[in-house]
């Protein structure tokens, strides 16, 4: 009895060849010897036949090009952080720019990814023509219909609330080594650029809107980045800041009151905050720039009421461009066509944004 | 030494040491020369194409990035293997570990619920039917009964019969005895046989 389970045990590895030929010859013996054996021995060769006419799995088309261009990014960023200390602060020159540029494109792009938020009243707003920042663009589509498929929000906190894609991140800049520049290498050289609010709206290409884009501000804590990407970009970009400046990232729901009110106010959703510095060229949909008190001037907008002209305003230029649109899961349209209802399991892919915080730099 | 400019090696030794030199053009020929290898190994670790892809991916990265500490002892594909199955083994414990702490519960009730919960969740998350179309009914059982072996025993049936090493290359891989391969593999060959009893008869 021992023998044959002895020779049982060789039975895989005697249809793989892997016995020596003395062994292999005991088997033969003993299969010739016993049915039951034999039958066992062809009932292995079939599950084995099984897995080895199987279909083979290929890697999806351009895997190697995605992995070469993670891994030149990994490298970008890594050079760019190393030079870091020579840099002259990039803010500085970039203010002017900056300061009329991402401010509406990364709400704009924020507020596409937004899963039912415009939805969520189910209200349509026929109040369409508050464009006054580009009333002749083009390429503009009826505005009534797609607004009327985007209700706006009801609340800032609607807004805030939704944002749970938002990370916050908190570069305490105590030390000299870490300043505003180094922030701006990190961006840059993870591909960051400024995109105008008119570019957005005219010529900006999809390539350019899955790349990261930034705008700055001045506060009087320091220095604050709203930087918008794919979800990858600004996995990698995160990768790098928490490497290089031992950033802290919390998500935009678990924030401050205050961080909530910045970033708003960057996003223009709510008026600037009195205690900020903005001394940047003001960005091209301005409202209550002065800090008003909103509730005695009644020529003043509410601010569910400002935020749902910057929501009415950025859906009419949204439909007409390939966004990597997120469905209410999450995944884009493309990645919803390939994975079908695994999609998700992705909640996290799309054009997302993190907040980053330099505080008390020594620039 | 450096290849000259415009010319690509195809043997592995030499792609290695041209990518060392910083030649990422290399490093892209070594990773298309095994990215169908190491995506179908890790889709038939996984049971998924959608981790699948994610993880391929990561060994390739991590493979370059330990590329200075490859000693060049083994084959650069077993090296490469070894480095996607401690991915695709992580992963699924980590995908394990979430479960337990998450949905067992205390009692055999709730054990039952936990146990209809994920295999709900696993249903979800396999490849769409489309995927399998071609292969049928009959592959999806075949690898349904290869998903339910534990990691140890499921490696050794991908890599003997899926990839086609033999047992000292796996043994390679997985840094066991060939003695414990061949036992491994034939309790796994075993516990399918029963499992597909009627696709062996």
């Amino acid at each position: 009895m021992a023998y044959r389970e002895h020779i049982q045990e060789q039975l895989s590895a005697y249809i793989d060849g892997e016995l020596s030929e003395t062994e292999a010859r005991n088997v033969s013996s003993a299969i010739e010897a016993d049915p039951l054996l034999a039958q066992e021995l062809q009932k292995l060769r079939s599950v084995r036949q099984l897995y080895r006419t199987s279909d083979v799995q290929h890697a999806p088309r351009g895997f190697t090009d995605r992995v070469l261009n993670a891994v030149e990014r990994e490298e970008l960023m890594k050079e760019v952080v190393t030079r870091q200390a020579m840099t002259t602060p990039f803010w500085k020159k970039s203010l002017a720019v900056a300061a009329v540029t991402l401010l509406a494109a990364g709400i704009g792009i924020i507020l596409v990814t937004g899963p039912d938020w415009f939805a969520r009243d189910g209200q349509a707003s026929k109040d369409t023509d508050t464009d006054v920042s580009n009333p002749a663009d083009p390429g503009r589509q009826d505005p009534a219909s797609e607004v009327a498929q985007n209700p706006p929000v009801s609340s800032i906190d609607d807004a805030l609330a939704w944002m749970g894609s938002v990370t916050v991140a908190t570069i305490m800049a105590d030390n000299p080594q870490i300043t505003s520049a180094n922030v701006e290498d990190i961006l840059i050289g993870s591909g960051a650029k400024a995109v105008s609010a008119s570019s957005l709206k005219s010529s900006a290409s999809d390539a350019e809107l899955n790349t990261i884009c930034f705008t700055v501000r001045e506060t009087s804590t320091g220095v604050v980045y709203v930087a918008t990407g794919s979800k990858e970009h600004l996995a990698a970009l995160k990768l790098s800041l928490r490497n290089q400046l031992s950033t802290r990232f919390i998500d935009i729901s678990k924030a401050a009151a205050s961080d909530r009110s910045e970033l708003a106010s960057i996003l223009d959703v709510m008026p600037p905050d009195p205690g900020s510095i903005d001394t940047h060229d003001k960005p091209s949909i301005p409202y209550n720039p002065g800090g008003t008190d909103l509730a005695k001037d009644t020529n003043e907008k509410t601010e569910q009421e400002k935020f749902r002209e910057m929501s009415e305003r950025f859906q009419k230029y949204l439909p007409k461009r390939n966004f990597p649109t997120s469905d209410k899961n999450g995944a884009t349209s493309e990645e919803t066509a390939r994975t079908d209802d695994s999609s998700h399991e992705n909640p996290t892919n799309g054009i997302q944004a993190i907040y980053i915080k330099v505080i008390k730099a020594d620039w | 030494m450096r290849q000259p400019q415009g010319t690509i090696a195809f043997d592995d030794a030499a792609l290695v040491a041209q990518t060392r030199s910083g030649d990422m053009r290399a490093y892209g020929t070594l990773v298309a020369k095994y990215q169908d290898r190491i995506y179908n190994l890790v889709c038939r670790m996984t049971g998924n194409t959608a981790d699948a892809e994610d993880l391929a991916q990561e060994t390739f990265m991590r493979a370059l990035e330990r590329l200075g500490q490859f000693r060049g002892r083994s084959k650069f594909y077993t090296w490469l293997f070894r480095i996607a199955v401690n991915l695709a083994i992580s992963d699924r414990r980590r995908a394990g570990r979430v479960r337990f702490h998450s949905l067992t519960g205390p009692d055999e009730f709730e054990q039952t619920q936990a146990e209809q919960l994920t295999a709900h969740i696993a249903k979800r998350r396999a490849p769409a039917p489309d995927a399998r179309s071609l292969a049928g009914e009959r592959q999806k059982r075949v690898f349904d009964a290869l998903d339910c072996l534990e990691d140890e025993f499921k490696i050794v049936v991908v890599l003997r019969d899926v990839e086609d090493m033999d047992y000292a290359g796996i043994a390679d891989v997985l840094g066991v005895p060939v003695g414990t391969i061949k036992s491994r593999l034939h309790r796994a060959r075993c516990i399918l046989k029963e499992k597909l009893a009627d696709l062996v008869e």
